[in-house]
């Protein structure tokens, strides 16, 4: 009676086999019942449609909860908290049905960030006009996702309540790695960085590109040259004995040669390991850390880059820390891409990592093989339904995470806002 | 004094808990052929010496400095106080100027030994070198303002790389890129007549778009139909934009929302449902496109998104007029063709190169 408790038998042989069987019975009737539910949905849509709406995964985007948004907090434009600046309205409609206090406030976070008097009486929250929507011609790509850390990621202090697919769309998922509309940045931000925000669709970008001292990496400064347009490699001052120029002084000579940005490379062992970009004349400066750096030529199938500006697109970056970063990547490519070049650089953000990927995209028909796009969330894309892009993959591609953002240039002038390890967690 | 030499033999002979024997250069290479050293930091020479023994010499002196301050002291001991130890050593600060220095050392030492005068000088004169020394790295580590940054604890280290790992996974970049550009194809952001399409592609493009528009135009005549329609498969509906609010509004959920919900839309179009009187085309269309099939609230966005780039950009008098001038007057919803489609949530104002 090996059925009896199959967990009991005590001769191994035979246990292994019965275990063996057991599962192959189960997982034949999974099968079996999918292959039902298929048939059964392949003739009645809407039973699928019900099932995929009932059960829907649970993901860590979803999981997010954010902040308190006091009016006064997101009218200073303070960038350490984690609001979600581009879906408030959707949050308040979620509040609404949730009638629980949604979000969890860190105090850790409310002091951290130095307060600038800004005497707002903006709503800064609300995604509705900005001033510069007219005069940003450029290609918005960029939908909310969250670029600030993810502090309250796991703690939740209510449970909320069980509740079906509220009417608030489900835009946690679809949210998350949606394209940022750069159009709805607070006020009060852009107030504080007006030279990011309020960009001149003329001006071209110039960029100086150059590494830390006693940096190796040469060869890699110069993919940045070929991937921000308009940009140049300067080394840095190779011999013992001459005079090394900070980083302040080449930042004063790039400003007074009209260049608008300068991008430093952090080396550790030969490896690229840090990125920061000073915004001039004396803007802030983004700390980035890069991992997988992964050069053009190691990609499998990739092309080689031309000289054609390219299109951006701006994913995920959805609180006004993360609008900080989107504008400054905004920033430092030309406000007018050439289509022609078919060239696109992408900047994702998902989970506070920021994926830097450069392709070479073609519209191109379907094969019968093929799936729809479908759209963030889930349905096909009208219209379309025959087009897909395809996509070659050039140049460098790498991963980016911001961890400090300084007012002025280098630390000592004070930072707006640093990445701390303990943040990620709250601990209770 | 007499104990300093059995002091001496002692320390020489047997042991000596501060001397430290090191294999000395050859003479023929190199200046110094020392190899007994003296770490007692007392020492005057920093060499294992009868002369140079603090240990062994009940009068002695030298100079140290401060760490914190890097102030220079002369520490002097004397036979006197040879039998409380630890009142041996008498600490003089000295002047910060080198030549004011010397001449305390002097006029401290005087009548002393020549060799501990000497001694004391010597080691006086490497002491401010490194004092200087110091301060100009300083003053250049401020200059060049760089600091070390520390090694990231490996477990947060292992812990980011999982994160990423799990993050570019849940991604999907490619598919997002995919949707953009095809999302930007569909709403016109590049244009006309696209420099980036084949023209087979556009056209296919094109033709979507305008079955799209043409069910819209159709659906003018049946505004009322088509509002209750909506209504009706709302509360069963999934969305997943923010222009829910837009939906709620119709619920009549609360008028304050929808008061909030209609300024945001209006400002979201930056105002030019209101503005553009100009254009029939737009309001026309902005009024046909709010009331669509039975998918369409989503639609809402695409096409007003239209109207703004074609606002904003390049009058486009063809596109709307045409499909206009094509409308058939069929009655009914639309229903056989169900795009079940959901447009992004946020609206982009696109750069048309």
């Amino acid at each position: 009676m090996a059925g009896l408790d199959p967990l009991k038998i005590g001769n191994k042989l035979k246990r292994q086999q019965q275990h063996q069987k057991t599962k192959k019975a189960k997982e034949s009737t999974k099968r079996d019942e999918r292959f039902k539910r298929r048939r059964h949905e392949d003739k009645n849509p809407e039973l699928r449609e019900a099932r995929l709406a009932k059960n829907v995964p649970a993901t860590i985007e979803s999981k997010r909860t954010w902040d308190d948004a006091n009016a006064d907090d997101a009218a200073e434009g303070r960038l350490g908290l984690s609001v979600d600046v581009l879906h408030a309205k959707r949050r308040k409609v979620e509040d609404e049905e949730k009638q629980v206090p949604e979000e969890i406030n860190p105090e850790d976070h409310v002091g951290d960030v130095e307060d600038d008097e800004e005497p707002a009486a903006v709503g800064g929250l609300e995604p509705g006009v900005n001033g510069d929507e007219d005069e940003q011609d450029e290609l918005d790509s960029m939908l909310g996702s969250d670029d600030s850390d993810d502090e309250a990621e796991a703690n939740a202090k209510l449970d909320p309540p069980d509740r079906d697919a509220s009417e608030a769309p489900s835009a946690a998922t679809s949210a998350a790695t949606a394209t940022t509309d750069l159009n709805h940045t607070p006020d009060a931000l852009i107030a504080r960085f007006p030279s990011l925000f309020n960009l001149d669709p003329d001006i071209s970008p110039k960029v100086l590109v150059t590494t830390a001292l006693n940096s190796t990496l040469h060869w890699e400064a110069q993919l940045l040259t070929s991937l921000f347009p308009g940009s140049a490699y300067v080394r840095r001052t190779a011999h013992f004995r001459s005079y090394k120029y900070s980083v302040r002084e080449i930042c004063s000579y790039a400003a007074n040669q009209a260049y608008t940005h300068v991008v430093i490379l952090n080396e550790d062992r030969k490896k690229p390991k840090g990125l920061d970009i000073v915004h001039l004349p004396n803007g802030p400066m983004f700390h980035f850390s890069i991992s997988n750096w992964v050069e053009g030529s190691r990609l499998p199938g990739h092309g080689n880059p031309t000289n054609h500006y390219p299109e951006l697109i701006l994913n995920g970056f959805r609180t006004p820390l993360g609008l900080l970063a989107a504008h400054l990547f905004k920033s430092l490519f030309p406000p007018r891409p050439e289509i022609q070049g078919r060239q696109v650089v992408t900047l994702h953000n998902q989970r506070d990592y920021i994926f830097f990927r450069r392709h070479r995209y073609v519209f191109r028909d379907k094969r019968g093989t093929e799936k729809s796009i479908q759209g963030t969330d889930g349905k096909l894309m009208k219209g379309v339904e025959e087009i897909r892009a395809g996509l070659q993959e050039l140049g460098p591609r790498f991963t980016l995470k911001l961890r400090r953002v300084d007012k002025g240039i280098q630390h000592m002038s004070g930072q707006e806002w640093k990445w701390e390890a303990g943040a990620e967690k709250i601990r209770l | 004094m007499a104990s300093d030499e059995i002091v001496w033999h002692y320390i020489n002979q047997k042991h000596c808990s501060f001397k430290l024997k090191l294999p000395g250069n050859s003479s023929t290479h190199q200046k110094s052929t020392k190899s007994n050293f003296c770490r007692n930091e007392h020492n005057v020479t920093g060499l294992c010496n009868r002369q140079s023994c603090p240990l062994a010499n009940s009068r002695y002196a030298t100079i140290r400095s401060d760490p914190t301050t890097g102030r220079l002291y002369l520490y002097i001991k004397t036979t006197e106080r040879a039998h409380l130890p630890n009142r041996w050593w008498e600490k003089i600060r000295l002047s910060s100027n080198y030549t004011k220095a010397l001449q305390q050392v002097d006029e401290r030492l005087i009548y002393w030994p020549k060799f501990l005068t000497h001694k004391c000088k010597q080691r006086l004169t490497r002491l401010t070198q490194v004092r200087v020394r110091a301060q100009r790295l300083a003053k250049e580590d401020e200059r060049l303002g760089e600091r070390i940054v520390s090694r990231m604890a490996p477990k947060i280290r292992r812990r980011e790389e999982t994160r990423e790992r799990k993050a570019e996974a849940a991604a999907k970049i490619e598919r997002a890129i995919e949707r953009e550009l095809v999302e930007r194809l569909r709403s016109g952001a590049y244009g006309d007549r696209p420099l980036n399409v084949e023209e087979n592609v556009w056209k296919k493009v094109m033709r979507g778009l305008e079955r799209s528009q043409e069910g819209v135009r159709d659906e003018e005549l049946d505004e009322g139909v088509e509002e209750e329609y909506e209504y009706e498969r709302e509360p069963g509906e999934e969305e997943a934009e923010a222009q829910v609010e837009y939906v709620s509004d119709i619920d009549g959920e609360s008028d304050e929302d929808g008061e909030g919900d209609m300024e945001e839309f209006d400002d979201w179009l930056g105002g030019e449902s209101a503005e553009e009187a100009d254009s029939d085309d737009e309001e026309g269309a902005s009024g046909e496109e709010d009331e669509e099939g039975p998918s369409g609230e989503e639609d809402d966005d695409s096409a007003a998104l239209k109207q703004k780039l074609e606002s904003l950009k390049r009058k486009r008098p063809s596109a709307p007029a045409a499909p206009k001038a094509r409308k058939k007057p069929s009655k009914g919803p639309k229903v056989g063709i169900e795009y079940e489609y959901v447009p992004e949530p946020q609206q982009r104002v696109m750069e048309v190169a």
